[in-house]
């Protein structure tokens, strides 16, 4: 008995944590279901699937669901390129810290400040961005501004942690630094962009708080985002729908991330073999 | 090991989930109470022979009828979400109920209740989940002593929005006035229907850019016509304040302008007796300088509902309904007509009530404003708040204070400006009413 406790004492440490997370995330997610099948969240009359019939039917949801997409799709490869290739920079260049400190600095800045540069530099006055049909792009500059600190210290620990006589031996057999970089270190690094993609996604979603400050409940149809759509349901109270959206966006966030870990696996099986 | 973990977990969310879900039957449904859910405080807001009602309804049943007064919508909504909420929501003079069908709170109460019949037929909402215990029309107060400095004939009874807006022509073509929010708001009044902005088959917002801005710039041009005394000194943030807070200086300032200078106006803008209780308005009709006239320039007081839904989760829905039963009857209806401020919505009362007014000798100009506007109510010319959509009503809102952003900006709009302004507030409208 005493070995079999011995043996599992790492559950019993993750329990807590393990009914924590039950209660905050699992018994919601249950209730919410429930929300999105009944006719409000005053009346518990069953509805099937008429709230996500509703929802896809809503113009505000597509438009939503567009610009996230869109967003995203940018957005998010972007990023990832962008904090890999200053990481690289500063990791080959063994720069000094205060580098890294300017890089990681937007993330402490408060939205509302950064809303308000913003909105001077791309706002009327400035280029004159944000009520255009062009908005997105002020969106994606303060997603990129904002977040690549973070992801540049994910990839720096990433390549810290390369193993140095890989490359030399490369070096050795006579590979330039671009053969080095795509045959080995980007595939060696595959698993810390996974990570750094998932948290990417995550972080994406807090671009809401900032277009939220530049532009309220309402914001330019190009950047009215998923988030503008709950939140508001929310406020109206209407959670038969916030559920609903909620479960369309959590599917496609589950679709992303579950494409991310396959092709991390089918990576890893990949370097493994060679 | 695993076993055991998982054994517990499940436990633990099936525990959690238990106490998460609401027990149908607590306590409170034991007790013989009915709940009023209601905005603000019911003392000031229910009439005496509602009292007088609720202590002999307590006392014959044995039960207690109580108020549960909140301040925010969202303290109401929580209240409703209880499972034994409150049994009867109040739904005031210029409130809506239409959410409360849609979500499905309000209980379809037309065929529960016997009384409901005796409500007149065009007030009665076609679902059958509200049922209003009082109304008013609220009138226009013109005085005399300006139509007899401007020789101007005095309208009848069955005067129009037109006419107002002529005598008022006249009025400020002799002598400038005063500016007030409450002058602008008149010119303002009919917006909707003058810029055709709501398309409310489809639900969307369509905005003729062209006509607004011609619509604006008029506005400036009757404002700076020289027909209206502007204070100089004030910036777009002064007027904004005179408009919107009550609480400024600016708002206080004009309200105790357009109070103390009713002898040289043409309408007296606070007045707030009931057309339809021609008890409660009798002596106000003798006064010299009065000439009281039915409703023609704000819409939304011809016709003022007041009641109750019934709220499906609601404790002891059969003692609020008997509540409400009694309420409708002709003895609480007569009682309320008596108490000289609302006007019954029972129609089996109409002998009662005209001998109530022999009695006390009402005046005969109230008899006839009374009889002229229940006719107008009975053939359905009048309609109540509630039967504008509740959406109709916020895009008015919402377009009247961009009218004034525009009108009142410290340095002009530019056409180009004006119509990205308007753009950004057509898609902002747009993406709400869609969502």
């Amino acid at each position: 008995m005493l070995k079999k406790i011995r043996k599992s004492k790492g559950f019993l440490f993750i329990l807590p944590s393990l009914i924590g997370f039950s209660i905050l995330y699992i018994i919601p997610f249950i209730l919410g279901l429930r929300y999105s099948v009944s006719r409000s969240g005053f009346d518990n009359t069953f509805v099937a699937f008429k709230n996500y019939n509703d929802v896809f039917k809503s113009n505000a949801f597509n438009l939503a669901l567009k610009n996230t997409a869109l967003f995203m799709g940018i957005a998010i490869p972007l990023i990832i390129i962008i904090s890999f290739i200053l990481a690289l920079i500063i990791y080959e260049i063994n720069a000094p810290k205060f580098i890294k400190l300017f890089i990681i600095l937007p993330m402490a800045i408060p939205s509302g400040t950064v809303a308000g540069f913003f909105r001077k530099v791309f706002g009327t006055g400035g280029f004159n961005l944000i009520n255009t049909e062009y908005a997105m792009i002020v969106v994606v500059l303060i997603f990129i501004w904002r977040n690549t600190g973070y992801n540049l210290i994910i990839y720096l620990a990433g390549l810290s942690q390369l193993r140095k006589e890989i490359i030399e031996a490369s070096m050795i057999d006579g590979a330039n630094y671009f053969q080095r970089l795509w045959h080995i270190i980007i595939p060696l690094i595959t698993p810390t962009t996974v990570f750094v993609g998932i948290v990417t996604i995550i972080n994406s979603f807090k671009v809401f708080k900032d277009i939220f400050i530049l532009q309220g409940n309402y914001p330019n149809p190009k950047i009215y985002m998923l988030q503008h759509y709950m939140n508001n349901k929310f406020r109206d109270l209407q959670y038969e729908k916030l559920t609903s959206a909620a479960y369309v966006f959590a599917a496609v966030i589950f679709v992303f991330a579950f494409l991310l870990f396959y092709f991390d696996r089918k990576h890893a099986r990949k370097v493994g073999e060679s | 090991m695993k076993r055991v973990i998982a054994i517990i977990l499940c436990l633990t969310l099936v525990l959690s989930l238990i106490g998460c879900t609401s027990t149908e039957n607590s306590s409170s449904t034991k007790n013989k109470e009915i709940t009023i859910l209601m905005y603000g405080s019911p003392y000031e807001e229910f009439g005496a022979a509602f009292n007088t009602y609720k202590e002999k309804f307590e006392r014959e049943n044995g039960i207690k009828v109580k108020f549960d007064a909140i301040d925010t919508e969202n303290k109401m909504r929580s209240k409703l979400y209880l499972k034994d909420g409150p049994t009867l929501i109040y739904i005031g003079p210029w409130e809506f109920y239409g959410n409360f069908v849609k979500t499905g709170i309000a209980l379809k109460v037309d065929d529960k209740l016997k009384n409901y019949a005796k409500i007149y037929d065009s007030i009665k909402d076609e679902n059958g989940y509200f049922v209003p215990i009082g109304m008013a029309h609220y009138p226009v107060l013109l005085n005399r002593r300006v139509f007899e400095k401007l020789g101007i004939e005095e309208p009848g009874l069955d005067w129009t929005r037109e006419d107002y807006f002529r005598i008022r022509e006249k009025w400020l073509d002799e002598e400038p006035q005063n500016f007030t929010p409450f002058l602008f708001k008149e010119l303002i009044g009919n917006v909707m229907e003058e810029l055709e902005i709501y398309d409310l088959e489809n639900n969307r917002i369509n905005i003729d850019k062209s006509k607004m801005i011609e619509y604006i710039k008029k506005l400036k041009d009757e404002l700076h016509s020289g027909r209206y005394i502007l204070n100089d000194n004030y910036t777009f943030e002064n007027y904004y304040k005179m408009f919107f807070e009550i609480r400024s200086e600016e708002y206080k300032k004009v309200r105790e302008m357009v109070s103390y200078n009713e002898t040289n106006s043409i309408r007296r803008q606070f007045y707030a007796k009931n057309a339809l209780n021609s008890l409660g308005n009798s002596l106000e009709m003798d006064v010299r300088e009065h000439i009281i006239l039915p409703q023609v320039i704000d819409k939304f007081n011809e016709l003022v509902l007041w009641g109750f839904v019934v709220n499906k989760n609601g404790k002891n829905i059969d003692l609020g309904l008997e509540f409400l039963n009694g309420l409708l009857s002709d003895e609480v209806q007569l009682e309320l007509f008596k108490k000289k401020r609302d006007y019954p919505v029972n129609k089996d009362i109409e002998d009662e009530i005209e001998k109530i007014e022999k009695d006390n000798n009402v005046n005969e100009k109230s008899i006839a404003l009374r009889k002229y506007v229940l006719s107008k109510i009975k053939s359905g010319d009048y309609k109540s708040l509630n039967s504008y959509n509740d959406k109709y009503l916020i895009i008015d809102s919402e377009l009247t204070r961009n009218i004034i952003k525009f009108v009142f900006a410290d340095k002009d709009y530019t056409d180009e400006e004006m119509v990205k302004e308007i753009e950004k507030f057509e898609n902002k409208l747009n993406m709400w009413l869609n969502e």
